[in-house]
């Protein structure tokens, strides 16, 4: 722009302002508010160009969702073998825990078991020893915990004795719920480095003040009840709930017990 | 470009939990103890570091307007992928870290550092500022882990240190446990920096760039620009 076009415009500015009765600087703020006025109703028209946009806006993110989807189908894919196989190990180790020595492929005896008309489920595992039956381990689970699930296992003696309890899987409190639900060792600085002693099966797991209390009670007497609810189980105070989801599995991997037990004799 | 530090500046100038105040969800929740706490932070760092050079390779294609939701994608395919990997080949690592992996998804930490840092800086910028902020995570988590676990229960990384500890501090455990002592901690932090502007001579401020108004993920108006 040239100088006198530049003179030439303001020139006329000054026209315009005086015949609309205003100086010069307000003229300039009604130009400007109308070219933001204007602005505005430009970006509220659809024209064809913006409608593109958002086509090409949604399909890319179409396509990182489907990318994305692809990658996960593929892990899903290739690690559910592996995947299974590390839950099969993690049970192989458990079930040696609980159990005394035993030599048959323990997991392929699974057996599943429906008592109280089906309300529950539970698998039941036999260990062998030189062909001959020695124990047998139930896995059962309850959503009744305060976490939520709670898996347990629990192992027999051929006399229907609780040999051993463990809590597999759960989601309590930590240090409040857990503590009932879990087995540890108590370590201090002075036992950290000494050397552990191995106990023999079934003292073999770290202690568990609530788990341990079941050792030895036979499956005759159960379902088995919480002091506080009228029975012979102590639970432990603040964590009521967890102790008694505790020994509602108990009772449940013992009734299914019994329960497989007398279908054998019928048959 | 000094490499040192954009990993150090994470640790304690711009550490995530305690300046930036990001994450305070897992920082509270999975402190109760030490171990926890040290679960949770190294499973953070691996996921941090690793989403922010992956984040930072894609930059350049991701148009504007639609990062955020592209950011979350990625991070909730990549944490996802993570998982079932390490269900399936690393089963005693998966015990003891499984259970964070899931919340690490929702961890604003890693999104924060996308948007703030990934998307605007090259791939060792953004995979060293990954590693660093996941180490301030990790040391911030692990201090109030330890506060409280040795306030509730008398032990550190479940040793008993205090045997026969005589008395059961069991808030100290709980959510409140953690609230109160990361005042403490930050109360404590305000006041080594205060201290050490006093010395300078001038009063603390803190620096702009971590003022709220500067947040890299509030600035979205500045797009339709």
């Amino acid at each position: 722009m040239s100088m006198e076009n530049r003179e030439k415009i303001a020139e006329m500015e000054r026209a315009e302002a005086e015949r609309l009765g205003m100086d010069v600087a307000s003229y300039h703020k009604m130009q400007e508010a109308m070219r933001r006025k204007k602005a505005e109703e430009e970006a509220k028209k659809i024209t064809f160009k913006k409608v593109l946009n958002v086509f090409f806006l949604g399909g890319f993110l179409f396509l990182v969702c489907a990318f994305a989807a692809m990658i996960m189908c593929f892990a899903n894919g290739a690690t559910r073998l592996p995947r299974e196989k590390a839950k099969k190990d993690a049970l192989a180790v458990a079930l040696k825990d609980i159990l005394p020595p035993f030599d048959n492929d323990i997991i392929a005896t699974e057996k599943k078991v429906s008592p109280g008309k089906g309300r529950y489920s539970a698998l039941i595992y036999t260990a062998e020893k030189a062909g001959k039956k020695i124990a047998y381990a139930v896995k059962v689970s309850t959503m009744e915990a305060y976490g939520g699930k709670m898996e347990a296992l629990v192992s027999f003696s051929m006399e229907k004795r609780i040999l051993s309890f463990v809590i597999t899987e759960h989601s309590e409190t930590p240090g409040l719920g857990s503590e009932v639900a879990e087995r540890k060792e108590k370590k201090t600085f002075r036992t950290l480095f000494a050397e552990k002693e191995k106990k023999a099966f079934p003292y073999n797991l770290p202690p568990g003040a609530v788990l341990d209390q079941f050792r030895g009670r036979s499956t005759e007497q159960a379902p088995w009840r919480l002091r506080s609810m009228g029975g012979n189980v102590d639970g432990r105070s603040g964590a009521t709930i967890t102790s008694n989801a505790v020994t509602v599995l108990a009772s449940r991997a013992a009734l299914a017990l019994n329960e497989m037990l007398k279908k054998e004799v019928v048959r | 470009m000094n490499y040192s530090r954009e990993f150090f500046k994470g640790i304690w100038k711009e550490n995530p939990v305690l300046v930036l105040m990001l994450g305070m969800c897992p920082s509270l929740a999975t402190t109760g103890n030490g171990s926890n706490a040290l679960g949770m932070g190294l499973a953070t760092t691996f996921v941090l570091a690793c989403s922010n050079l992956v984040i930072s390779s894609i930059r350049k294609i991701v148009p504007g307007k639609i990062r955020i939701p592209c950011y979350i994608v990625v991070i909730a395919a990549f944490v996802t992928v993570v998982d079932l990997l390490m269900q399936a080949y690393t089963g005693s690592l998966y015990k003891a870290l499984g259970i964070f992996i899931p919340l690490i998804v929702v961890n604003c930490i890693v999104l924060g550092r996308a948007e703030a840092f990934a998307s605007k800086h090259g791939l060792v910028e953004s995979f060293l500022d990954g590693a660093g902020m996941g180490c301030g995570f990790t040391l911030a988590l692990v201090l109030i882990g330890l506060i409280r676990e040795f306030l509730s229960a008398g032990t550190l990384f479940n040793i008993h240190i205090a045997e026969n500890y005589p008395v059961t501090f069991a808030v100290m455990g709980q959510a409140p446990g953690g609230f109160i002592v990361m005042g403490f901690i930050l109360a404590g932090m305000n006041f080594l920096n205060m201290r050490k502007a006093k010395k300078e001579g001038g009063n603390f401020v803190n620096p702009v760039d971590m003022d709220c108004r500067h947040c890299m993920i509030c600035r979205l108006p500045e797009d339709e620009k």
